[in-house]
This record gives structure tokens, sequence and C-alpha cells, in this order.
């Protein structure tokens, strides 16, 4: 029975340690979605230093969770946000907001769908 | 390429627990259950094994959350006969009294030929010696024939015969099992005595030494030495 109770409590644990992991990812992208969509307000009504703050705010939020995110995510994934992001860096020295909104969208996308993939939801689960 | 030789070492070591924790059985006699964990756990752990791209964890996690479940069911198995019944249904008979039972052999959709196959394997050619025949949870047939038809014990012909013992490994390829030697109350003194007995002069040069209850010992030297 020991071996019953020691599998439990391992289980037990790797349900609260992975929906802790789902609460973090959530407490990671909702604030750099926040960011980036009042970036890409900002890019509207041309306040491009606002926008260069928020993006880089979101750019630095996401590099410095690298070393967690390489643990839990597929690398691929990373891989694609942080072209993303970087894409959307590089539009900012452009100054053209068509460009800026465009990579922004592309980079929110891929963030909520990087979100939304660790839910416990009835879409992930089927 | 360096990371794959690392990742398949902690995967083996991963999924080798979970075959240890399986228990002492072998793989022709797992429950369903069992037989089940084994076939996805091999499957799991290949994946990260060759992606480099997916996490570690994306591994490990479902093969030990697959090793809990199933040490977890195994643990209610244990506790409930109801359980245990429902996770890896009960044994049937399907030989009785020399007859075969038709309906058991439907229910389980086990073959009159397979049944006569694990029959023949079971050194039995003649059904009408078969008192019971049972098929186990395994997939197994177990055989009891009629008590004349079975070769006759000591008991039966009313002698007495010696009891033997269970011999434990004392010396194994030169290693000398302190904890064996122990278990039996004897002494490394009794035991430089019994190589001394058979002209050995050290453990090391023994490929097998064991012991029973009775004090009986099995001595193999090794090969090339002496």
């Amino acid at each position: 029975m020991r071996q019953f109770w020691v599998s439990l409590v391992l289980l037990l644990t790797m349900v609260v340690l992975l929906v802790w992991n789902s609460f973090w990812l959530e407490d990671l992208i909702t604030p750099m979605e926040v960011d980036l969509a009042q970036g890409a307000a900002a890019a509207q009504m041309g306040d491009w230093e606002q926008v260069e703050i928020l993006t880089q705010r979101a750019t630095e939020r996401w590099k410095g969770n690298q070393r967690h995110l390489r643990l839990v995510q597929i690398h691929g994934e990373i891989d694609e946000v942080s072209a993303l992001l970087g894409e959307l860096e590089g539009t900012l020295s452009v100054g053209e907001v068509g460009e800026y909104l465009a990579a922004n969208r592309r980079a929110g996308e891929k963030l909520d769908s990087l979100h939304r993939t660790e839910q416990i939801s009835l879409e992930n689960l089927f | 390429m360096i990371t794959a030789l690392i990742r398949t070492i902690i995967l083996y070591l991963l999924i080798i627990l979970g075959i240890r924790l399986l228990g002492k059985r072998q793989i022709g006699e797992l429950e369903p259950s069992e037989l089940v964990l084994s076939l996805i756990i091999a499957d799991l752990a290949a994946v990260p094994m060759q992606d480099f791209g997916i996490p570690l964890l994306m591994g490990i996690i479902p093969i030990l959350t697959l090793m809990c479940l199933s040490a977890i069911l195994s643990g209610l198995t244990v506790r409930s006969i109801r359980f245990r019944a429902l996770l890896c249904s009960r044994p049937s008979i399907v030989v009785k009294d020399g007859k075969v039972l038709p309906r058991e052999l439907n229910k389980n959709r086990f073959t009159v030929d397979e049944l006569m196959e694990e029959l023949r394997m079971a050194g039995i050619s003649d059904l009408s010696t078969v008192k019971y025949a049972v098929l186990e949870t395994t997939g197994r047939i177990s055989v009891l024939t009629y008590a004349q038809d079975r070769p006759p014990t000591a008991r039966d012909m009313g002698m007495k015969v010696q009891e033997g013992g269970l011999p434990i490994t004392i010396i194994s390829d030169g290693r000398v099992i302190t904890r064996n030697l122990r278990t039996r109350n004897l002494s490394e003194k009794w035991l430089a005595e019994e190589l001394a007995h058979r002209g050995v002069k050290d453990a090391r040069q023994v490929f097998l030494l064991t012991v029973d209850e009775k004090g009986k010992v099995y001595f193999v030297e090794k090969e090339g030495v002496g």
C-alpha cells in the first residue's frame, strides 16, 4: 500500500505543479498581450515612443523567462514567438504603422495560441 | 547528439523503473492494464528521445502519470475484490469434470482450437483426464487433472523423503554477499573453512557458492583459476 500512497501523492503533486504552470504561463502571456494591444493603439495614435516602450517591455518579459519556457513548451513554438517578437521590434525602426500592426497581430495571435494550448478546456481535451 | 545520448539514458532508466514497479511478473502474465502500460510507455519514451524540440518533461510527465495510475490501480485491485473483477475480470472454468463448457468459451472469446493448444502445451492430450481447466485472467490455462491421472507423490506412496532447503547465494562471481551470510547465521570464519576445504584460498576464485537451510553447500569454482 505504500506504493499506492506514494503514487497518489506523486500524481497529485504533478497535477498541482502543472496547474501552477498553466497559471504561470497565463501570468507571463497576459501582460504581454496587454502591452502589445496598447502598443497597437499607441501606433495608431502615432506615439512611437510609447510603442517602443511597450514592445520592448513585452519582448524583455518573454526573453527573461526562456529557461522555464524551454522546460515546459515545445521549442519550436518558443522560437516562433521569439522570431515574431524580433520581427515586431524590427518594424519599430521603420516606423510604418501598417507593418507594425501586422507584426503585432501575428505575435499576439501566436501568444494567444500558446496560452490557449495550456488551458484546461474541452477544446484541448478533445 | 550528446543530447540524444543523455535523453535516452534518462528515459531508459525511467522505463526500467516503471517495469520494476510492475512487480515480479513476466510479460506474458501481465494484467490488461499492465500490458497497456508497457505498450504506451515505450511509445511515449521514443518521442522525446528522437525529437530534441520536445522538452524532456513532455515525455517524463506522461510516463510518470501512467506509472502512478498503474500503481494506484494495483493498490485498488489488492484492496477490493470487486474492483479486481472489474479491471482484470475473473478466472473462468472452461472444462469441468472432463466436459468442455462452450458457454464459458464463447463468453471469453476463446476457441476450442486455442483450448486444445493450451492443453497440449500443458502436456494433456486426453481431455477426459482433465477435471478442471481454468482460463486465468492473464489468458493462460491452468489444468487440474483427475487424481488418478496424476503422477503419484511420495505422500501418496507413503514414503518419507528428506526435505530440501532453499539455497541462498553466498558468493556470486567472486563477491561475498555478507547479508546472505548473516541470513544463514554463518560467519566469515565458516566461509574461509569451507573454501579451504575445497582447496580455494580466496572468495574471488569462486564463481558460485550457495547454502541451504540444511547446510548443504553448492560450489562452483571459476574457470582458469587454480
